[in-house]
C-alpha cells in the first residue's frame, strides 16, 4: 500500500517535471515572454519575474516552479488581467460538475448494460447493442454535440442551447433545477462516448468471466444465474473496467475543451481555448499543470478501487 | 459388492452421452453404471478420456458448447435428472449432488474469502448468512483447517494448494449431499498430502453417507479406495464397471518396480568411459509467486550426480519432484543458487553470453512440451536448419539439405519439412524438436517427459528412436519420466528423484 | 496469422484513402473556387453540387475531398511518427527490463496522464498557427505512449514464450533471436497499434480544425468544414451531416479492423499458435 502512494507521488512529481519542461523550455519562451504584453502591469511583471526565477539557472527555476504552483502560484494570465490560479479557481469546480455528472452517466448506464450484454453475449439484441456502442465511439464528441444541438436543442427546443444557467433566470431550488437543464445536454454528450467505452469493455470482461472455473463452482453451489452474474462473475469483470476509469479522466479533461465551447459551458475548457486563441501561454500551461495532475490523482483512486475487486493486486502495471 | 438391493441406490446413470452442439464427434458416449448409497465408484482414464466431462454432465455444469445426448438416463435416488428443468437442477446442486473441481486456484473466487465462499452454499439453499458463515467455520474446523476464524478471514491466493483443495471439499460436503464427486482432488500434490485429503474425503463421506465418484489418472489411488471402477477412454467405457483390484491397463504411471523386461542395447557405460557431466550439490529456487503457501524448499535441493559420455540416465519420480526444474537449469534456462553443473569440465554455472552460447551445441534440451518449443511461424526445415547455422556447421543451401536428411532420420514424411508446427501432429512435432535438439550434433540431450503425451505405441516408437539415434550418433542421454517402466527399458542406470532430492541408490523402491 | 478481416472495414478506409490520394483528378472544382458568392452560397445537395455549397459558395464535394487530404494525411503522418518512437521505447524497455524498463514505462505513464488535445492546444499557445506536417509531428508526438504499451507488453510475452526458449537452447544468439523469432511475432501488434492510433487521430486532427487552431481555411478539412455550420446548423445541416459521415465511418471502420487483428492475435495464443 505504502509502496503505490509512493509511487503515486513519484508519478505526479514526473508529471509536474514534464510540464515544466513543456512549458519552461519551449522554444520562444513563451511562458515568460506572455510577460511582455502590453496587458501586464509593470508591478505584476516583475513579481512575476522574480517567483519564478527569470534569469536563474534552470534548477531553481524547477524548485521554485514545483514550490509555487503547491503554493497555488502558477503565473499571471494577459488576458484576463487576473492570476493564473484565480481564473482556473473559479472554472474548475465547473468543469468538475460536469465531468462529474458525465462520468456518473456514463459508468453508471455503461457498466450494467455492458454486463448485461457480456453474460447474454449469443442474443441479437446484444450484439446489436454491441455494434451501436462502437458507432457511438466513433463518432467525434463535437461532432455528438453538434448533433446534440442541433437536434434536442434547436429543433425540439427540449433543452436550453448553452450557458449554464438562464440569465436573471429563478435562485435557490428553482435555480438548480435551472443548471440541470442546461447540464442535461453537454453531461450527456460528454457521457455518450464514454460510456461506450465502459460498456464495450464490460462486456468483453464479462464475456471472459462467464466461463472461468470460478463461477463454474459458484454454480456448482446450487446459485441462481441471477446470483452468479451478481455477486461472483461482475465483482472478477469490473477490473477492466475500473483500470480504464483512471485512463478516461485523462481522455474525458480533453474532451471537456469541446463540448464546453459548443454549449457555452462556462468551465475550465471553454477557459483553456480562449487561452489559446489570446496566446496566453501561462494560462493554457497553468491548465495543463492542474489537469494532468488531477489525472494521476483520479488514476489513483481508481487503482484502489481495482485493488478491492481483486486483492491479488493484479492492478495497473 | 453390497447387494443392490440392500440400498436404494444413490445414482442411476444409462448410455449418458455428451456431444458438441455443433455436431462434430461426441465427447462421450454410452455411459452406464449404479451407484449405490454410500459407495464409491473411481473413473480412470488418460487425459482426454471424458472424466470431467463425465462430471460436469452430472452435475448439469456443461459449458455452453456440449450437451447431453438425448436417449440417457439419470436418477439421482429417485428424482430423474435427464429431463428435469433447469430449476430442478439447480435445487439440487450444492445440496443432493456436490463437485470438488480439478485446479482449485482457479476453482474459487479470488475476491471472496474463504469463509464467504463456504457459506455460500447454505445461503444459496435457503440459510440465513449468519447460520451459514457460522457453520462454514465449523466445516472449516472439519476438514482440518485450524483456526478455523483464521483460515476463513483469508483469501484463496493466500493458501497453499493442499489448503485450497479444503476449502472446496470443505464447500462440497457443507450440506452433506447424496453424492460426491472428486475430479483429480490431488494431483497437484505430493504424495503424503494426496493420502491426507482421501482421508479427509472418506472421514466427511462416512459420516454423510456419501457416495463418492472419484476421477484420477491414477490407478492405484482408485484401486486402493473405489468399490467399483469404470474405466474410461476417448469418451467411451472399456469394458463394464469392473470390481477395483484391477489396474487400467493403459497407463501405469507410478509402479515403482525394478526393470525386469530386457532391454537389449541398453547402454551401459564402458568402465572407462570419462565423465561427461559432473553435477554437485545442485541447487534451484522456486522463482515467482510460490504455488504452495509453504515456505522457501527449493525445487532442486542439493542434486549431485555424473554422467559418462555415451551413457544413458534416466531420471524418474512423481510429478512435482523436480525433475523439470532439473533439467531445465541443467541447460542453463534457470538461475542456479548453488552448486555447480561440470560439462566436458567447464563449470556452466560460472558461463554467460557468448561462452555460454557455444556451449549449448554440446548440450541440448527436448523440452516436455516439445511442439511449443517451435517458433510458429517458421517452418521444421528452417527450424532443424537453424541449429546448424547458428553455430556455423553449415549455411543456406547446404544446411537445409543437412536438416532435410535429420529430418528424415527422426521418421517424419519429405512434406513435414515444409510445414509450420500448427500444421503438424503432436508427435511430429516432437520429432521436428528432436531433429533440430539432433542438428548441432551434441555430445549430451536431455530429453523432458518425451512419451508424457503419448499413447503406448507411440511411446514405443520414440523410445525405439531415442535408443537408435543413441547409437548411431554416439550421444549420452539424460531421460526424464514418471514412466518407470519406459525409462527402465532405455537406462541401465535410473535415479529416482522426489521432493528436489536423489535418492542415493540408483534404483527406486516405490517412491509412495 | 488467423484473422478473419472485415472487408467493409478494409473497403471504407481503402476507398478513403484513395479518394484522398487521387483528390485533384476527382474533385469537379478547385477547392477553394468562390463560384458565385451571389447566389451560390448557402445551397443544399443538387444535381451540380451533390454535397451542396458553403458560405463562400464553394462546392462541398471538393472541399470534402481535398479536405481527406489534410485529414488523412495527418493522420496517416501522425501514425507513422507514434508508431516508430512507440515501438522503439516499448522493445527497449520489454528486452532491457529492470531500471531501464521501470523508468520508460513510468515516463510513458506520466505523459499518458497529461490530457493530449490540452497538449495540443498548449503546442498551438505557443507556436500560433500550424502547418500540416508540423500538425502532424506534433500530433504524432503525443501519441507514442499507447502503442508503447502494447509493444511492450507483447514484446515480454513474446520472450517469455516457450519458443523463444527453445530458440535460446539452441544456441540461437540475440540479435537472430529477436530478428527471426520476435519481430515477426510483433507484426499483429504493430497492425493493432497503427489503426487505433489512426482512429484517435482523425478526431483529433478534424477536431482541432474544427475550433480553428489546426488547418486554417481556405484549406479544407472535415473539421473546418463542421464549423462552418455552426450558426445556423439545422438550416445548414449538410454541412454537419457529410462531413460527420466522413469521420464516423472512417474512425469506424479503423476500430472494427483493429478490433479483428487483435480478435486474431487472440485466437492464435488460444490455440498456441503463437
Amino acid at each position: 500500500m505504502l509502496s503505490r502512494l509512493l509511487q503515486g507521488a513519484l508519478v505526479v512529481l514526473g508529471v509536474v517535471a514534464i510540464c515544466f519542461t513543456l512549458i519552461r523550455l519551449a522554444p520562444g519562451d513563451p511562458f515568460f515572454r506572455a510577460l511582455d504584453e502590453a496587458a501586464v502591469p509593470a508591478a505584476q511583471r516583475d513579481a512575476q519575474r522574480a517567483a519564478f526565477g527569470y534569469d536563474r539557472p534552470i534548477p531553481e527555476q524547477f524548485v521554485r516552479f514545483v514550490v509555487n504552483a503547491a503554493r497555488g502560484e502558477l503565473g499571471w494570465s494577459h488576458s484576463r488581467g487576473e492570476p493564473v490560479a484565480r481564473a482556473l479557481a473559479t472554472t474548475v469546480p465547473v468543469s468538475a460538475l460536469l465531468i462529474a455528472v458525465a462520468a456518473l452517466l456514463a459508468f453508471g448506464v455503461g457498466i450494467p448494460l455492458g454486463a448485461w450484454m457480456g453474460w447474454h453475449a449469443e442474443r441479437p439484441t446484444a450484439r446489436w447493442l454491441d455494434r451501436g456502442a462502437l458507432l457511438l465511439l466513433s463518432v467525434p464528441d463535437y461532432v455528438l454535440a453538434l448533433l446534440a444541438v442541433m437536434g434536442p436543442a434547436l429543433a425540439w427546443r427540449l433543452f436550453p442551447v448553452g450557458g449554464m444557467r438562464t440569465e436573471f433566470g429563478p435562485t435557490g431550488a428553482a435555480g438548480l433545477l435551472d443548471v440541470a437543464r442546461h447540464l442535461a445536454l453537454p453531461a450527456l454528450t460528454l457521457a455518450l462516448p464514454i460510456g461506450a467505452v465502459v460498456a464495450r469493455l464490460q462486456r468483453a470482461a464479462m464475456r471472459t468471466v462467464r466461463d472461468a472455473d470460478f463461477v463454474r463452482t459458484a454454480r456448482a453451489t446450487g446459485a441462481s444465474e441471477a446470483r452468479v452474474a451478481r455477486r461472483h462473475a461482475l465483482r472478477s469483470a469490473l477490473v477492466p473496467v475500473l483500470a480504464y476509469a483512471g485512463v478516461h479522466l485523462a481522455t474525458a479533461l480533453g474532451g471537456v475543451v469541446v463540448i464546453e465551447r459548443i454549449f457555452a459551458w462556462p468551465g475550465m475548457g471553454r477557459l483553456l481555448y480562449e487561452g489559446v486563441l489570446s496566446r496566453d501561454y501561462p494560462l493554457v500551461a497553468g491548465g495543463v499543470l492542474v489537469a494532468a495532475v488531477g489525472a494521476v490523482l483520479g488514476t489513483m483512486l481508481a487503482d484502489l478501487a481495482l485493488r478491492w475487486a481483486d486483492p491479488r493486486q493484479r492492478g495497473l502495471e | 459388492m453390497p447387494a443392490a438391493n440392500d440400498r436404494p441406490l444413490a445414482l442411476h446413470v444409462r448410455d449418458l452421452g455428451v456431444r458438441l452442439t455443433s455436431g462434430a464427434r461426441p465427447l462421450l458416449e454410452g455411459v452406464s453404471f449404479d451407484l449405490a448409497r454410500g459407495a464409491s465408484l473411481g473413473v480412470v482414464g488418460p487425459s482426454g478420456a471424458g472424466k470431467t466431462t463425465l462430471a460436469l454432465a452430472l452435475m448439469g455444469l456443461l459449458p455452453r458448447h456440449a450437451a447431453v445426448t438425448p436417449g440417457a438416463t439419470l436418477r439421482l435416488g429417485t428424482t430423474p435428472l435427464h429431463d428435469a428443468s433447469p430449476e430442478t437442477r439447480r435445487l439440487v446442486r450444492g445440496r443432493r449432488m456436490a463437485m470438488v473441481f480439478q485446479e482449485p486456484m482457479l476453482a474459487l473466487h479470488p475476491a471472496l474469502s474463504v469463509q464467504e465462499q463456504v457459506a455460500e452454499v447454505g445461503i444459496v439453499h435457503g440459510l440465513p448468512p449468519e447460520t451459514a458463515l457460522r457453520r462454514a467455520l465449523d466445516q472449516l474446523a472439519r476438514v482440518g483447517l485450524v483456526p478455523a476464524a483464521t483460515f476463513g478471514a483469508r483469501r484463496p491466493h493466500e493458501l497453499s494448494g493442499g489448503q485450497r483443495q479444503r476449502v472446496l471439499l470443505a464447500m462440497a460436503m457443507f450440506l452433506e449431499p447424496e453424492v460426491l464427486i472428486a475430479d483429480e482432488p490431488t494431483t497437484a500434490l505430493d504424495p503424503a498430502l494426496q493420502r491426507e485429503v482421501l482421508d479427509q474425503i472418506d472421514a466427511l463421506r462416512r459420516n454423510a453417507g456419501t457416495a463418492l465418484i472419484l476421477i484420477s489418472h491414477d490407478p492405484d489411488v482408485i484401486r486402493e479406495r473405489c468399490d467399483t471402477v469404470l474405466h474410461l477412454r476417448d469418451g467411451r467405457p472399456v469394458g463394464p464397471a469392473t470390481e477395483g483390484a484391477r489396474p487400467s491397463p493403459i497407463t501405469r504411471p507410478s509402479a515403482g518396480r525394478a526393470a525386469t523386461t530386457a532391454a537389449p542395447e541398453r547402454s551401459a557405460p564402458e568402465p572407462a568411459a570419462p565423465v561427461l557431466l559432473d553435477v554437485r550439490d545442485l541447487l534451484v529456487r522456486y522463482t515467482g509467486p510460490s504455488a504452495s503457501g509453504d515456505a522457501a524448499t527449493s525445487a532442486v535441493d542439493g542434486v549431485s550426480f555424473t554422467l559418462a559420455r555415451g551413457e544413458t540416465l534416466g531420471l524418474i519420480g512423481p510429478s512435482g519432484a523436480g525433475k523439470s526444474t532439473l533439467a531445465h537449469a541443467l541447460v542453463r534456462l534457470l538461475p542456479v543458487a548453488g552448486g555447480s553443473i561440470h560439462f566436458h569440465g567447464t563449470d556452466l554455472t560460472a558461463l554467460r553470453g557468448e561462452p555460454l552460447r557455444r556451449v549449448r551445441r554440446r548440450l541440448q534440451l527436448v523440452a516436455q512440451d516439445a511442439g511449443a518449443s517451435l517458433t510458429p511461424h517458421l517452418t521444421a526445415e528452417t527450424l532443424v536448419a537453424e541449429g546448424l547455422e547458428v553455430h556455423g556447421l553449415a549455411r543456406g543451401t547446404d544446411a537445409r539439405r543437412r536438416a532435410r536428411t535429420l529430418l528424415d532420420e527422426v521418421g517424419l514424411p519429405a512434406r513435414a519439412a515444409a510445414a509450420r508446427p500448427r500444421e503438424l501432429s503432436s508427435g511430429e512435432r516432437q520429432r521436428v524438436a528432436l531433429a533440430r535438439a539432433l542438428a548441432p550434433a551434441p555430445d549430451l540431450l536431455v530429453c523432458d517427459e518425451p512419451w508424457a503425451a503419448l499413447d503406448p505405441d507411440r511411446r514405443d516408437a520414440i523410445l525405439a528412436l531415442l535408443d537408435d539415434l543413441r547409437a548411431r550418433h554416439g550421444l549420452a542421454l539424460l531421460v526424464i519420466s514418471h514412466d518407470h517402466d519406459a525409462v527402465h527399458r532405455l537406462a541401465a542406470r535410473v535415479l529416482p528423484m522426489y521432493l528436489g532430492r536423489v535418492a542415493a541408490a540408483p534404483h527406486a523402491a516405490a517412491t509412495t | 496469422m488467423n484473422a478473419r478481416l472485415p472487408r467493409n472495414a478494409l473497403v471504407v478506409l481503402g476507398a478513403m484513402l484513395v479518394a484522398a490520394a487521387l483528390a485533384p483528378w476527382l474533385a469537379p472544382y478547385a477547392p477553394s473556387a468562390q463560384l458565385d458568392p451571389a447566389t451560390l452560397a448557402w445551397r443544399p445537395p443538387s444535381l451540380a453540387h451533390p454535397l451542396g455549397t458553403d458560405s463562400f459558395s464553394r462546392d462541398v464535394l471538393s472541399r470534402m475531398l481535398h479536405g481527406a487530404r489534410s485529414t488523412l494525411g495527418v493522420a496517416v503522418l501522425a501514425v507513422a511518427v507514434s508508431l516508430t518512437l512507440g515501438t522503439l521505447v516499448g522493445a527497449l524497455a520489454a528486452t532491457a527490463r529492470g531500471v531501464v524498463d521501470a523508468l520508460l514505462m513510468r515516463l510513458t505513464d506520466a505523459l499518458l496522464a497529461i490530457p493530449r488535445l490540452l497538449l495540443l492546444l498548449l503546442v498551438v499557445a505557443g507556436a500560433g498557427t500550424l502547418d500540416l506536417a508540423p500538425l502532424a509531428l506534433v500530433l504524432g508526438a503525443t501519441g507514442w505512449m499507447t502503442t508503447a504499451r502494447l509493444v511492450r507488453q507483447e514484446t515480454a510475452r513474446l520472450l517469455a514464450t516457450e519458443h523463444l526458449r527453445g530458440a535460446r537452447v539452441l544456441g540461437v544468439p540475440w540479435p537472430r533471436l529477436l530478428r527471426r523469432h520476435v519481430l515477426p511475432g510483433l507484426a499483429p501488434t504493430l497492425a493493432v497499434a497503427a489503426t487505433a492510433a489512426f482512429a484517435a487521430a482523425v478526431p483529433l486532427e478534424s477536431g482541432l480544425s474544427y475550433l480553428g487552431l489546426g488547418v486554417r481555411t481556405p484549406l479544407p478539412s472535415w473539421g473546418n468544414l463542421l464549423a462552418d455550420a455552426e450558426s445556423l446548423p439545422l438550416q445548414h445541416w449538410w454541412l454537419i451531416v457529410f462531413p460527420t459521415l466522413a469521420i464516423a465511418t472512417t474512425v469506424l471502420a479503423a476500430n472494427r479492423l483493429a478490433e479483428a487483428i487483435a480478435d486474431g492475435m487472440q485466437r492464435d495464443v488460444d490455440e498456441g499458435t503463437r
